[in-house]
């Protein structure tokens, strides 16, 4: 679709606009911050007590954000292009293995028996219930013998909507809980520590790489079983790999930033529409627009109404819906 | 039980099957088949529908695993995606690859992801775009071809992967006319030239019997006949597997073709 050189240009310009936004994230919010404050800090080492106070906000609250919303983005968005490939379905996202279900189940569980503190409280809540959601979804698939695709996504399916009767009913009996209950399932970043951000980034960046490695493999994949067989690929061990590497990645961001939806979706789609389908280019594109999009959303949900904070989850959903109808009716006029 | 053996010394032999089986549940969908596959040759599998052609070639290219029998290979058998490649009946192309990336992929299994292609992997897969007639498409999106287009797009890929054995599943059966002559041209120019195996299921006999060496007729998941068109396809078999009767006829100018009686010719 693009020549190397336009994609170098593309990557560039990306990064250059990553850099740029999470300037503009750590200094945008409720502590105003002047970049040339933050500039003399930083050259100078001041240790003048206000400027000290501005960089404990930046350092402690912002910079988490910033990090975990990265972290999530592009483990988002490289997993959805990753499972959309190896699913074939372009409607494919990386929860449709039931993760989110199973990561709310976990984490509704955690709140209503009043464990929600500490690091390891919610999240390792979260994170099991996302854990055991893809264990039994792979279990049911590979009891069934079937190698495709198909028996996955659906057994996926069926989980997502068992789950999701269950923290309906927790919900109906724990009304007290609700409104907590319902904030993490939207997703967000408003209690991020550097703590977390140790025990996510190694999961994320190693399944990234792992990601990128295996780019050739998903591009066969799309193609179909039988064309993935027949160029050298053991089609059930990849599939197996590529999802669980993908699936353990979604599970540790979700524990930590709930259900965050759209991003997986729609953020390789639009890479895919600049830079077309070669999973070589695609991955990282995607992986970092969808850093840049969470960077972006994280920032409007805690400032639009200040002093409160918004869901990551609807702010994503609220620009990104919009922007990619946009993106539909443009293709759509480029195939006519 | 089913064993691949790497056990084949006749230089002349690039694959050979001896009682292989494939059964789905309680039905046998390929019986206990065996044929000896010469390089060069350019083989047909005919039948009627569900008789098994497809699932044969896909148990010999081992995407379905055989109930039983032998597969044997030769000695020096290398990779499988270096050896075999494969058109099936129906390649999803649901991604906005170009067609330039779908037929690279044909050489993916001749590189890594850190060096990329070489020149001489570029230069395989623009043969293979020249000889599909695929060239000027190559910057095309996949999911903007017509369904010949994204046959040919398929066939080429497999021409680029430059395997000694080629599969191909009814590779012209959406093509228009002019198309289905110049790929099977093309297939039978690469048996010569390149002494490629080819085997292809083809529902045409009268393509049949114009372009390939042998035939196997296939009833009910066995070979119940094969050897060189002009033999086989006798009127008491195509009658006996295909339900309809026929006649070969000869022209001065042209090869012996077959008609077929879509009434019974004694009412």
């Amino acid at each position: 679709m693009i020549n190397s050189a336009k994609y170098k240009w593309i990557i560039t310009v990306t990064l250059i606009a990553l850099l740029l936004f999470s300037c503009l994230a750590l200094v945008i919010g409720p502590t105003k911050v002047h970049l040339s404050e933050l500039w003399q800090y930083i050259i100078t080492g001041s240790s003048q007590e206000e400027i000290t106070g501005i960089w404990q906000v930046i350092t402690q609250i912002r910079l988490p954000r910033v990090v975990m919303a990265l972290l999530a983005g592009t483990a988002l968005s490289a997993s959805g292009g990753a499972f959309q490939s190896v699913f074939r379905n372009p409607m494919s996202d990386p929860y449709v293995l039931g993760i989110s279900s199973g990561a709310s189940v976990g984490a509704t569980i955690a709140i209503v028996l009043g464990l929600q503190a500490g690091l390891f409280g919610i999240p390792i809540f979260a994170f099991l219930g996302a854990c055991l959601s893809l264990v039994v979804v792979y279990w049911l698939a590979f009891s069934l013998r079937q190698s495709e695709q198909n028996t996955l996504l659906l057994a996926g399916i069926a989980m997502s909507f068992m789950l999701g009767a269950i923290v309906s009913l927790l919900l109906v009996i724990h009304r007290d809980q609700m409104e907590s209950i319902i904030f993490w399932t939207l997703g967000g970043f408003n209690a991020i520590s550097w703590q977390q951000i140790w025990i996510v980034t190694p999961v994320v960046v190693l399944s990234l790489i792992m990601l990128f490695k295996y780019s050739k493999d998903l591009n066969l994949l799309a193609m179909g079983n039988e064309t993935a067989h027949s160029l050298g690929i053991n089609v059930k061990k990849k599939v197996g790999i590529i999802l669980l590497i993908s699936a353990l990645s979604v599970s540790i961001v979700v524990a930590y930033s709930g259900v965050i939806g759209f991003v997986g979706l729609i953020v390789p789609h639009m890479a895919r529409f600049t830079v077309g389908a070669d999973n070589r280019k695609l991955l990282p594109i995607s992986a970092l627009w969808g850093g840049i999009f969470l960077i972006i959303a994280d920032t409007l949900a805690r400032t639009v109404v200040q002093p409160g904070e918004l869901p990551v989850g609807s702010i994503t959903a609220l620009f990104g819906a919009p922007y990619f109808f946009f993106i539909l009716i443009k293709k759509s006029k480029r195939h006519v | 039980m089913f064993k691949v053996k790497t056990e084949l010394t006749d230089r002349s032999v690039v694959m050979a099957f001896e009682d292989l089986s494939f059964k789905a549940g309680q039905k046998t969908i390929v019986n206990a088949v065996s044929h000896e596959l010469k390089k060069g040759g350019f083989y047909s599998i005919a039948g009627c529908n569900g008789s098994g052609k497809t699932t044969l070639l896909q148990t010999l290219l081992q995407i379905k695993k055989a109930s039983s029998g032998n597969i044997y290979l030769p000695d020096y058998y290398p990779n499988s995606a270096h050896y075999l490649s494969y058109v099936p009946q129906n390649t999803q192309l649901e991604f906005d690859f170009t067609v330039e990336e779908v037929v690279m992929m044909g050489r993916y299994p001749y590189y890594s992801g850190i060096t990329g292609p070489s020149i001489d992997d570029k230069q395989k897969v623009w043969e293979a775009l020249k000889m599909t007639d695929m060239f000027d498409f190559r910057n095309r999106s996949v999911t903007t071809l017509s369904g010949g287009e994204k046959q040919r797009t398929i066939i080429a890929r497999a021409l680029a992967q430059d395997t000694p054995i080629m599969f191909l599943d009814e590779p012209v059966s959406q093509l228009d006319v002019f198309h289905q002559i110049e790929v099977l041209k093309l297939l039978r120019q690469i048996a010569d030239q390149q002494n490629k195996t080819i085997i292809t299921v083809l529902h045409d006999l009268n393509q049949v019997a114009e372009f390939t060496d042998e035939v196997m007729v296939m009833d009910e998941g066995r070979i119940v006949a094969y050897g060189p068109p002009f033999e086989v396809l006798s009127a008491d078999l195509l009658q006996s597997v295909f339900k309809v009767g026929s006649e070969w006829i000869c022209s001065k100018d042209t090869k012996p073709h077959l008609i077929f009686h879509y009434q019974d010719p004694n009412t």
